[in-house]
């Protein structure tokens, strides 16, 4: 899974500068059977960096609730942020059946519901 | 794994997590590369130490630096070879010994086991099958065996010369070992005196040291720039001056030939041979008086610009080629027999000596080149105008035209057609002067006989030793009859050893390819495996060795391949120049350098409470300003230390060191220690389960963009070197970590 790529990958790369705390984390506390310097260097997934999508914080009350990926085609269509912004799960709960009194959009950065 | 014995410690003990660690991956073998197998090889190179006693954290930065890119490379698949030695021999060794009362090889020994220590205590690894020393005479001989090789090609000769005699030091250097006229070790005014001294003929190269520049595309370029003008490749002239009523003329040589037409007196050195033929009687008196006082003075003082002009006219006149006009001829202490030709032709409109000569004894100045605009008259010009800027004036055929490249080839085409004189190449760059009277070095395997003259000594009775006897303190070889009375190997009759021994820069203009063979007895280095570890594929040192130490090694390189031993040029594909890393140093009038951690309140002398004065310097022993790691590793752990001291700064600039950030390093380690192991469980469980990336949610996207952005970023950064910056990436992607969990 996603975290324990990241957390690897981690430790390899820290492993040059920081070699004993490497091979620590890396086969005693995460029992890998090889040692760091065998692992192999992390592989780097150009698509990852592919900015089709945009990330956007939503916030309620200017404070950050939730954050989301917006199709670029997306990104600065005022009224389809809003609704994403409006149907993620957890931005529903806490605003638990109230309406937004104003809804201020920054494409690219943020959606900030004022309840 | 059984869960439910006792987990990974919270606590990040350092201590005891190095230690079990620090012998593993020399006992795996890592960093022992198969040198039979070559694909996908790297020859890393740091420049070798110099065994002088505890390691400070400036020292310990070009280590780290070293391990950091080495590992990466073996965890990329390299065969990373990575040796590591000592060189040994030279003047700082002798001194030690002297302060101590030791001998320089116990001092060095004992250093050498510091240095062995340090590394294992950072973790910095090499291949130590491959450690070297260079005072150890399965090293020095092979510098014999290569000297014997350079004699018998005429690349290594005898001259008697002008030499550099320190009196401090109470030896010779070599002219890139003085700086400004005095020692760059010792700070004692230089003199000059002469000697017999062994010369490497390193001027046989000089085209090809400098063409080959241009194919060093991964040198920094000021590097390059300063090799450059070490060599000082100059086209000129040589144009003969016929002297009026003898069949003898003046030769001279110029890099200056396109100002021929403002030539208006001639210069001998006082020492010219041509001086008491040509001096006519009425004049006679008046010369020798001068060329006699004028040969007391050093060189150094002759040359000073600021030293008054003196000379005395010879009576004897020569002709301007160009312009048949007859010039006086003059004698003047600021021209050196040993420099050209030993005369000048004097432009008083161009030099600014031959300027000031030509006021003080009333001689005719004569411009030759003027600034666009401009137009300049000898009798009232201020000074000499020296550019070759401008354009042509009174200069015949050739005025009108613009001062440069071009019309000096012009001019120099006209000498040549007219039999005046040729165009010659001349180079700044001088022989190699290797001798030195000391000790502590390598000694020279030549024999001096009565009868036979200069003998080498035969191969096979290589190495000529270094005796073991009590050190004796400035004395060299010349003082062990033990070590020069033999028998010579030619004749058998009682001969004398040479004693001097070899410039310690000889030693490191060849070590990267004995690395290959340490420990072979039958040959230099095996030639098949040089041909294929080499060039070094990454060498990094210090900016100060770019002169001299780069240029030497590049020397030796192209000599040994003409020997047939290797097949390449060049030593080093690529050049790293790191700065350095400096301290305050503090110092009292008259107690001398006190180190930081005893300097009082205020700034003040601990001995005699007196203010002292601040400078910011690279750490250095004789500063007392170096800063030793022990404290930091001891406090926080060696990891601790390497992650600061990469994280201070991009290496190539000098950076001051401070301990302020120490704290910052250790809680970043324990973060990430922290946060692996609270979660050692379910990582542990979820090991080889396969990424969805299509699967991935909002915020997993931005775990997943952020780590291959670190992944892309720390990669690129260990390429350059730029560790700083990738230590900051990893700090950024440990807090997304912590924001996504």
């Amino acid at each position: 899974m996603l975290l324990n790529r990241a957390v690897e990958s981690l430790i390899l790369l820290l492993s040059p500068i920081c070699p004993f705390i490497g091979e620590e984390l890396w086969q005693t506390v995460l029992s890998h059977p090889d040692a760091v310097l065998a692992a192999g260097w992390p592989t780097f997934d150009p698509s990852a960096l592919q900015q089709d999508e945009q990330e956007l914080v939503v916030q309620i009350n200017g404070v950050v609730r939730e954050r989301m990926s917006v199709p670029s085609a997306l990104a600065n269509d005022r009224q389809a942020l809003e609704r994403q912004a409006l149907a993620l799960q957890g931005i529903q709960r806490r605003l638990d059946g109230r309406a937004p009194q104003k809804v201020i959009v920054v494409p690219g950065k943020l959606v900030n519901l004022v309840v | 794994m059984n869960t439910t014995t006792q987990g990974p410690s919270r606590v990040y003990d350092f201590n005891a997590i190095e230690a079990r660690w620090r012998d593993y991956w020399r006992e795996q073998g890592f960093f022992k590369p198969d040198l039979g197998h070559t694909e996908k090889k790297f020859y890393y190179l740091n420049m070798f130490p110099y065994p002088s006693g505890e390691m400070h954290v400036g020292h310990g930065r070009n280590w780290l630096i070293g391990d950091a890119i080495c590992r990466s490379l073996i965890m990329q698949g390299y065969r990373v070879l990575n040796p590591m030695g000592y060189d040994a021999f030279g003047l700082p060794a002798e001194n030690a010994a002297i302060d101590h009362q030791t001998h320089p090889k116990l001092w060095t020994d004992n250093n050498i086991k510091t240095f062995r220590r340090q590394f294992r205590q950072w973790g910095v690894e090499f291949d130590w099958d491959r450690e070297l020393s260079t005072c150890d005479p399965a090293y020095y001989r092979w510098n014999q065996w290569i000297f014997l090789q350079l004699h018998k090609k005429g690349l290594a000769y005898r001259d008697s010369s002008l030499v550099n005699w320190c009196p401090g030091c109470d030896t010779v250097l070599a002219n890139e070992q003085v700086i400004e006229g005095c020692c760059e070790r010792c700070d004692s005014f230089v003199e000059k005196k002469n000697l017999t001294q062994w010369f490497f003929k390193i001027t046989a190269y000089a085209q090809e040291l400098l063409d080959d520049l241009d194919k060093l595309e991964h040198w920094p370029q000021r590097v390059k720039t300063m090799q450059r003008n070490w060599i000082g490749r100059s086209e000129g002239a040589s144009i003969r001056f016929p002297l009026v009523g003898h069949d003898e003329a003046i030769e001279v040589f110029t890099t200056r030939p396109d100002t021929v037409f403002g030539a208006t007196f001639m210069v001998l050195a006082p020492e010219h041979p041509l001086v008491e033929k040509i001096t006519t009687p009425e004049h006679e008196r008046a010369v020798a008086a001068y060329a006699s006082q004028a040969v007391a003075a050093s060189e150094i003082e002759r040359l000073q610009l600021t030293r008054k002009k003196t000379g005395q006219f010879t009576g004897a006149y020569a002709l301007n080629p160009v312009n048949g006009e007859r010039i006086p001829v003059w004698i003047a202490d600021y021209v050196l027999l040993g420099y050209g030709t030993g005369a000048i032709m004097a432009v008083p409109a161009g030099d600014t000596r031959d300027f000031e000569f030509a006021k003080k004894f009333d001689l005719p100045i004569v411009p030759v080149v003027q600034p666009r605009g401009q137009t300049f008259d000898g009798a009232t010009m201020g000074e000499a105008y020296v550019a070759q800027e401008g354009v042509m004036v009174n200069s015949g055929p050739f005025s009108g035209m613009p001062a440069g490249e071009e019309t000096l080839k012009k001019f120099v085409a006209h000498l040549e057609e007219n039999g005046w004189g040729s165009g010659q190449v001349t180079f700044r760059l001088r022989d190699w002067l290797i001798s030195r009277q000391r000790y502590w070095g390598t000694p020279i395997p030549m024999v001096h006989c009565g009868a036979c003259g200069i003998v080498p000594i035969p191969e096979e009775q290589l190495p000529v030793l270094l005796p073991e006897v009590e050190f004796l303190g400035r004395k060299g070889l010349g003082e062990i009859p033990e070590f020069y009375e033999v028998l010579c190997p030619q004749c058998g009759i009682k001969a004398r050893r040479d004693t001097d021994t070899m410039d310690t820069f000889v030693d490191s203009s060849w070590y990267y390819l004995r690395y290959l063979s340490s420990h072979d007895d039958a040959q230099l280095f095996d030639s098949d495996l040089a041909n294929a570890w080499l060039p070094v594929d990454q060498y990094v040192g210090g900016i100060e060795h770019a002169i001299l130490h780069l240029l030497y090694s590049r020397f030796f390189t192209k000599a040994l391949r003409d020997l047939g031993l290797v097949n390449f040029g060049e030593p080093f594909a690529r050049l790293y120049t790191q700065g350095m890393i400096t301290h305050k140093a503090y110092r009292c009038k008259e107690h001398g350098w006190v180190a930081p951690n005893e300097v009082q309140q205020g700034e003040r002398c601990p001995r005699c409470t007196q203010p002292l004065n601040v400078t910011l310097a690279s750490m250095s022993k004789s500063k007392k300003n170096g800063i030793s790691p022990d404290e930091i590793i001891a406090r926080h752990g060696a990891d601790t230390e390497r992650l600061y001291t990469l994280f201070m700064g991009p290496p190539e600039r000098d950076i001051e060191w401070t301990s302020d950030g120490v704290r910052g390093a250790a809680r970043f380690l324990r973060r990430v220690w922290s946060f692996v192991t609270e979660r050692a469980g379910a990582l542990q469980a979820a090991q080889g389960s396969p990424l969805e990336p299509a699967q991935f949610k909002a915020h997993d996207k931005v775990l997943w963009r952020k780590l291959n952005l670190t992944i892309q970023t720390v990669t690129q950064d260990f390429e350059h070197f730029h560790f700083n910056t990738a230590v900051s990436a990893l700090m950024e992607l440990t807090n997304a970590l912590y924001d996504y969990a």
